[in-house]
């Protein structure tokens, strides 16, 4: 366990530098050098000053060649120091420290309804495997898939259900009720793919469980499908679903941008939209690199509890 | 045995279904000017015939319109009369843009008085272009990247195992818009190649895996007993063997990359405007979504995109039980064999936003 523990810890950490060094590397690589066009374009509209920019360009390691100037980055980001904005000049720690847990709260919220939905949806078309409720089922499922996330919010916004459809709360209230109103729909759009994924996923993991010997001599002492089924089938197909769970993060994320923008919430996607817009280099690598950070951190913490649940996991060492 | 592979695949209807809709999509693509076009196809006039107008620019057409036809002219008119870059002159306006469904523009306009069909019927080449394209770079650049790490393993494996995980972690579409934001300007070019350079990691780990397998078998033992070079073995023992997973990738990966497109273009971070895709029709319908007429032009480009990436996913999942006879579905499933493979290759694809992919559910071997 503990070996599995080191191993697995290590890898995130090398995908860790992994991550910073993209991050670093697109922002760095970019054709028409942002600072430069910035600049420009800053000075004209009065946004960041040529003293603040070089600053900046000194501070970060863009004006070093490629290494050096990761290295230089790489040790302020460990410092938790991200820069100021170049548009209001406030710090980027702070500005993500609005925007993620606005993301956050829309990806965990749909994730948990996702799995709630999911499982009993699983569990049913696993139990008839090919009867008419699964093959149902399963069409559903498929069409899914295939559903743009903006075209989903689309129809909702358009769609006379009543709720709100802008912001996080209504002008000058700050109910509970009212905020849980405000996220019904962005929610239900990143809710319906999760639970696509997952029923399948868990319909998939059950039939395999199900083909084994242990089911069968359950079966085989009398036991109903009933219990053979949840009390056996699902224990063991459940650990998979451990795994789905850092997997979801990063569409999670995606979907949330999509979903940020067409209902004007304050989170990471909407951040980074004005970011790349008003060429806001340090809030744009600030937000990229915390993106892939809290991602790997929830694949590294589903592989952690994966281990927990499955100690044979623990022998063969870590996953790919 | 592709022969085989074939036989399973046409036996199944839904996946004639999702081949024929495809084929369709595809010939709506390339034949977009045929479709809708200010051009006739073939027009008469004052004794010329031109040929093809409607994709050849003949210059004395250039200010032609269906006003400008003489009797004793004739053309052979597409099935819609307008472009999809045609803004109507100013007098020739009857009411507020957008305009709503009329004979004359059966799905509406958008706000600059751009046909919403035209642009639908052109927008599926730039939506089909960029799937096709960005998936085969993608696919390309995983199969090789997998078949050498799973082949060499070692330093190699490393490298690729990681760097494809790196990759993984991203959250894809802040990746991609960081990436074409910060382009000068972004091109359909530049899409495809942005979504095809960040995406061949779901390919690469499906790709490895079926190498990490290929390399232990016999053939491949014989092939190296036969004192094969390390590179021809790769070539022509390993490399053809790993084929399936690309290929079901291909398929899989044109839906997603369509799914990913739209999703970019809507943000503004796609295709430039003015160009007609699917993704940028919905955003031109974002800003007058309170306005009933312009409903066709939000709701009918996401149908499209549902209708192609649904006819796509069709064919790969059918591509993917033809190969892999063992995964769900094709045998009973109290028949199932159970293996580390078909594990591999059964979880189905991803979820809207274009991301994990069976690679990316596969469940860590356990052994």
């Amino acid at each position: 366990m503990r070996r599995f523990l080191a191993a697995r810890i290590l890898a995130a950490l090398v995908t860790g530098i992994g991550i910073t060094l993209l991050a670093f590397a697109v922002v760095r690589a970019a054709p028409g050098d942002p600072l430069a066009l910035h600049s420009e374009l800053g000075l004209r509209s009065g946004e960041a000053s040529l003293q603040q920019i070089r600053a900046y360009r000194h501070s970060m390691g863009l004006d070093a060649p490629l290494f050096a100037g990761y290295v230089r980055w790489l040790s302020h980001l460990l410092r938790g120091d991200l820069g100021t904005s170049f548009r209001d000049g406030r710090p980027v720690l702070s500005l993500l420290g609005e925007a993620l847990p606005v993301t956050l709260l829309l990806s965990i919220t749909s994730l948990l309804l996702g799995y709630a939905l999911a499982i009993p949806v699983g569990i049913v078309s696993a139990a008839r495997p090919g009867g008419w409720l699964d093959r149902a089922i399963s069409t559903v499922v498929f069409l899914l898939y295939s559903l743009p996330v903006q075209w989903v919010a689309l129809v909702l916004v358009v769609w006379p259900a009543g709720f709100p459809i802008h912001g996080l709360h209504s002008e000058g209230t700050r109910s509970f009720a009212d905020s849980i109103a405000h996220l019904v729909l962005p929610v239900a759009c990143l809710t319906y793919g999760s639970v696509a994924v997952t029923s399948r996923f868990l319909r998939s993991s059950m039939l395999e469980e199900m083909g084994r010997d242990y089911v069968r001599t359950a079966r085989a002492k009398g036991l109903g499908e009933a219990a053979v089924i949840l009390r056996h089938a699902l224990p063991n197909s459940s650990l998979t679903l451990i795994t789905l769970f850092g997997l979801s993060f990063p569409a999670l994320a995606s979907g949330a941008v999509i979903v940020e923008r067409i209902f004007g919430l304050p989170g990471m996607g909407k951040l980074t939209i004005e970011a790349v817009l008003g060429r806001d280099v340090p809030v744009l690598m600030g937000a990229v690199t915390v993106a892939g950070v809290v991602t790997m951190l929830g694949t590294l913490l589903s592989d952690l509890l994966y281990a927990v649940a499955d100690p044979r996991i623990s022998l063969t060492g870590a996953r790919d | 045995m592709p022969g085989r592979t074939w036989a399973r695949f046409v036996r199944n209807k839904r996946n004639l279904l999702g081949l024929s809709l495809a084929c369709a999509l595809s010939l709506l693509a390339l034949c977009a000017d045929f479709v809708a076009s200010r051009r006739p196809i073939v027009l008469w006039r004052t004794g010329r015939l031109y040929l093809f107008a409607n994709v050849i620019d003949y210059r004395d057409l250039r200010t032609f319109d269906a006003t400008s036809l003489a009797p004793g002219d004739w053309a052979l008119w597409p099935p819609c009369r307008h472009g999809p870059y045609d803004i109507p002159r100013l007098g020739s306006l009857s009411g507020p843009l957008p305009q709503p469904p009329s004979p004359d523009h059966p799905l509406g306009t958008d706000n600059t008085g751009r046909d919403t069909l035209a642009r639908l019927v052109h927008g599926a080449r730039v939506s089909l272009g960029v799937g096709v394209v960005a998936a085969l770079v993608q696919v390309v650049i995983g199969l090789a990247l997998g078949v050498l790490a799973g082949y060499l393993r070692g330093a190699t494996d490393f490298v690729v195992t990681r760097a494809a995980e790196v990759l993984l972690s991203f959250p894809l579409l802040l990746l991609l818009l960081a990436v074409q934001g910060l382009l000068e300007r972004t091109t359909v070019l530049s899409t495809m190649a942005v979504i095809g350079l960040t995406r061949w990691a779901d390919t690469a780990r499906l790709v490895r895996a079926e190498a990490l397998r290929v390399r232990e078998l016999p053939y491949v033992e014989a092939s190296r007993a036969f004192g094969s070079s390390e590179l021809r073995t790769l070539l022509r023992h390993v490399l053809p063997n790993c084929l399936s997973p690309a290929l079901v990738a291909v398929t899989f990966g044109v839906g997603s990359t369509i799914l990913l497109e739209s999703a970019l273009s809507f943000l503004g971070f796609g295709a430039p405007e003015p160009v007609a895709s699917w993704g940028l029709l919905m955003a031109d319908g974002f800003q007058d979504i309170l306005d009933p007429a312009a409903l066709p032009l939000v709701l009918a480009p996401g149908l499209a995109i549902f209708i192609t990436v649904t006819a796509f996913n069709l064919i790969g999942d059918g591509l993917r039980e033809a190969l892999d006879p063992r995964s769900q579905g094709a045998v009973e499933p109290s028949a199932r064999i159970i293996s580390d493979h078909s594990r591999v290759m059964s979880p189905a694809p991803w979820p809207p936003g274009g991301e994990p992919t069976p690679a990316a559910y596969s469940v860590p071997d356990v052994k």
